[in-house]
């Protein structure tokens, strides 16, 4: 009996010792395995097994543009405000105190027309040249609302972030390709900041102390980009002739287009009418 | 008999569940690189392990701002064996560390490390400058010569000699002679791995991505190193990354009120090797990051199922790809390395011009005063009381990952990594970031990054964050008052 017992626990001790490499029982999971080390001396990507052509046909002649509206296919959406009118909870005498504080989530215009939709070159054209802007636009407060509620700056170059309210107000924006950054910003104060890389799709930006505010950036490096106006149009002048890719990005539906294919001809506007049905906005 | 099927059993079982290959530690892919197509996935997996390896081979590559832990030497003879040789001329001469980490106590160690060997004459003092240096120069014939892998089997300080294994484990065959440079890359990066898989990987996970298998039992979620972004840091609020100084302090002394134990007893060398590996892990998060960031528009598996042919888009991804990516990798790796130098310069830390406001019940009530003020509005997030129960507590939030304007089912604020934050409860008297006034003091001055928690250094004046110092202070202390 005894001797039995003897041979089931030698053996299974036995077990326990031999069948395990040292790594799987070593509870930081393999801190005393041996490790070997390699030198990366320089980035070589493997050549492509297949080449394509690029997209853009270079066509000389002077500049075409693309002209157009967004529209929503349905009736006029009706959302409610966000802080109805003196109904706000927090600094009530500046936010929402002269009238409601609208849902900017989306605009539909009188003729349909959908407002602060992002239309861009969805890739920095290589062969075109083009200069960056000499003035950025600014970002300011007032009654506790973002303005603009999109807006389009340029990679490496300051822009303004203003607050012209009489309350508090911070910045939390929380960029994709870029760091993210927090800025508390008191009444009449302002702060300079700037983005390195541009984005491939615009962000959103907060403010934690009043939490129905935001407003959506998108960073770019290139001239070739507009936001919609209150009635859905907009307008990207100076497009050597050729084909385009273009994005489209409204807030809602995120990318309407991820990258739809214009055609541009040399000296004319090209006008497009592009149609959203409310589904793509949640609705 | 019965009993002999029972040792049978018992024999067979213990094998199966004893031994778990799979815990072997690995490099997981963020979500988000899930979620791109699965052709896209590979190449990013590829570039990360190109540039970072795997917990098992480790890979030092030079553009990043790390301190691999470097010894040089000059060889003094080749031999005595096949892949051995002696370094330096005279007894006093060994391999020497050039690392600003402590790392002498490694030297004994340093199985493993990359061997880099440098002809004589080369100008270039780092090894990996003089490798590439090295590489333009032969001609491509030599490749193979060239790109053979050498590390470290042994070295015996004492005899000073250094034996040396290829790729395969067996003794290099080195084109090396008398006067040629040694460099040892690597050690410390090897160190501070096993340091971390020791001590942090089971709350802050292999990657670095707080998912440990701890973590799940949390409620303050271990710090995902992967966006480049530490919470308390002494870094300006234009500068997005913590410095080396930040990150040992962080070890050193824990995060009060949080899981994070002080590691107060581990020797400052320790420390420090873990906060390079650190580094190191954040790095290869923000790699994956940008390159996700570049590639989720149009490769994610949602495009691929959008797009009219799924053969097409990858072509064009592949065309992308060979085109765009080492332009793409190079200007993200100088990215990251920009982040990580301009946290180390000394102008980038908040140090106040002014000294401190000598703590005084007139202080503390300007203090107050700025406190509940529409200028700071701290009582909106920490509350009137500094009870870390204001009005934005209560708000409801989009929830982080959700399309926007996807309410979250709880209220509260949320951090930069999706978790619900508390503003800081100011009456206990336990901060995390440290308790020193100048703690208090970079908080409001750069805010808590990848948090709610705003800078109020452009807004606020030196001596008004003085005056929020002493009061956030004092509150621990006062008099309860109505409303408490």
């Amino acid at each position: 009996m005894r001797n039995l017992t003897a041979l089931v626990i030698v053996p299974a001790a036995l077990l326990v010792v031999i069948g395990c490499d040292l790594a799987s029982i070593d509870p930081g999971g393999g801190a005393v395995s041996q490790t070997v080390v390699s030198v990366r001396s320089g980035v070589e990507v493997a050549a492509p097994d297949i080449i394509i052509v690029p997209p853009m046909k270079q066509v000389s002649g002077p500049p075409g543009s693309l002209t157009g509206t967004i529209l929503f296919d349905g009736p006029k959406p009706s959302l409610p405000p966000l802080v109805g009118k003196g109904a706000s909870r927090v600094d009530a005498s500046v936010c929402a105190a002269e009238g409601a504080i609208p849902d900017e989530s989306l605009i539909v215009g009188e003729n349909g027309g959908i407002a602060n939709v992002f239309v861009y070159l969805a890739k920095t054209p290589k062969n075109i040249e083009f200069e960056a802007p000499k003035s950025q636009p600014f970002l300011d407060q007032e009654a506790c609302i973002f303005k603009p509620h999109a807006l389009v700056v340029w990679a490496g170059l300051d822009f303004e972030l203003k607050n012209s309210d009489k309350v508090a107000h911070n910045i939390d924006a929380k960029p994709a390709a870029n760091s993210s950054f927090n800025d508390g910003m008191k009444p009449g104060s302002s702060v300079v900041r700037s983005f390195r890389n541009s984005e491939a799709l615009p962000f959103q930006s907060t403010c934690a102390i009043h939490p129905w505010m935001r407003f959506w950036t998108l960073v770019v490096d290139h001239p070739f980009v507009a936001v919609t106006d209150a009635n859905g149009k907009f307008e990207i002048p100076n497009l050597p002739p050729g084909t385009h890719k273009f994005r489209v990005f409204q807030e809602r539906a995120s990318q309407l287009e991820r990258s739809i294919d214009v055609v541009v001809e040399s000296g004319k506007p090209t006008v497009v009418e592009w149609k959203y049905s409310p589904d793509k906005f949640g609705l | 008999m019965n009993r002999s099927i029972t040792i049978i059993l018992l024999c067979a079982a213990l094998p199966l569940t004893g031994c778990d290959s799979s815990r072997a530690p690995s490099f997981q892919l963020s979500e988000q690189s899930q979620e791109l197509s699965s052709f896209a996935q590979d190449k990013v997996q590829g570039e990360l392990t190109a540039g970072f390896g795997t917990p098992a081979e480790l890979v030092v590559w030079p553009e990043l701002v790390v301190d691999f832990g470097q010894y040089g030497g000059t060889i003094g003879k080749v031999g005595p064996r096949p892949g051995t040789i002696r370094i330096g001329q005279s007894d006093a001469e060994g391999l020497a560390s050039q690392s600003k980490l402590g790392l002498e106590r490694l030297l004994g160690d340093l199985r493993g490390a990359a061997v880099v060997i440098s002809k004589a004459g080369g100008k270039s003092e780092k090894a990996a400058d003089a490798e590439s240096a090295d590489k333009a120069e032969k001609p491509s014939a030599d490749k193979a010569v060239t790109e053979e892998v050498y590390r470290v089997a042994s070295y015996d300080a004492e005899s000073r000699i250094l034996s040396v294994v290829n790729g395969s484990g067996q003794p290099a065959q080195l084109d090396a002679a008398e006067g040629d440079t040694v460099q040892v890359l690597g050690a410390a990066l090897q160190s501070g791995r096993n340091l971390y898989l020791r001590h942090c990987m089971h709350c802050h996970g292999v990657s670095g991505d707080g998912a440990g298998p701890t973590a799940q039992y949390f409620k303050v979620k271990p710090r995902d190193y992967r966006q480049g972004v530490i919470k308390f840091s002494s870094t300006k609020a234009s500068v997005s990354h913590p410095s080396r100084d930040d990150l040992f302090r962080i070890i050193k002394l824990g995060v009060p009120g949080t899981y994070m134990p002080s590691f107060m007893l581990l020797p400052d060398d320790e420390v420090n090797l873990i906060a390079e590996y650190v580094r190191w892990l954040a790095m290869r998060g923000e790699m994956e990051r940008k390159l996700n960031a570049w590639l989720t528009t149009e490769y994610s598996q949602e495009a691929v199922a959008d797009a009219s042919s799924a053969s097409e888009i990858e072509a064009q991804f592949n065309s992308e790809w060979a085109e765009e990516a080492s332009g793409k990798i190079e200007q993200f790796s100088g990215d990251v390395k920009f982040d990580w130098e301009e946290a180390e310069k000394p102008e980038s830390v908040v140090n106040p011009t002014v000294p401190r406001t000598p703590s005084s019940p007139e202080s503390i009530a300007r203090g107050r005063e700025l406190f509940l003020s529409k200028d700071a509005k701290c009582a909106s997030c920490h509350g009137q009381t500094g009870r870390g129960n204001g009005p934005s507590t209560e708000s409801y939030n989009d929830e982080p990952g959700k399309p926007p304007g996807t309410k979250s089912k709880v209220p509260g604020l949320f951090d930069n990594w999706g978790n619900i934050v508390t503003p800081r409860d100011l009456t206990t008297g336990v901060f995390r970031g440290g308790r020193r006034p100048i703690d208090i003091y970079r908080r409001i001055h750069s805010g808590i990054k990848g948090t709610p928690m705003q800078a109020f250094g452009t807004t606020l004046k030196e001596e008004q964050i003085w005056d929020v110092v002493n009061y956030v202070l004092s509150i621990p202390f006062e008099d309860k008052q109505s409303g408490h």
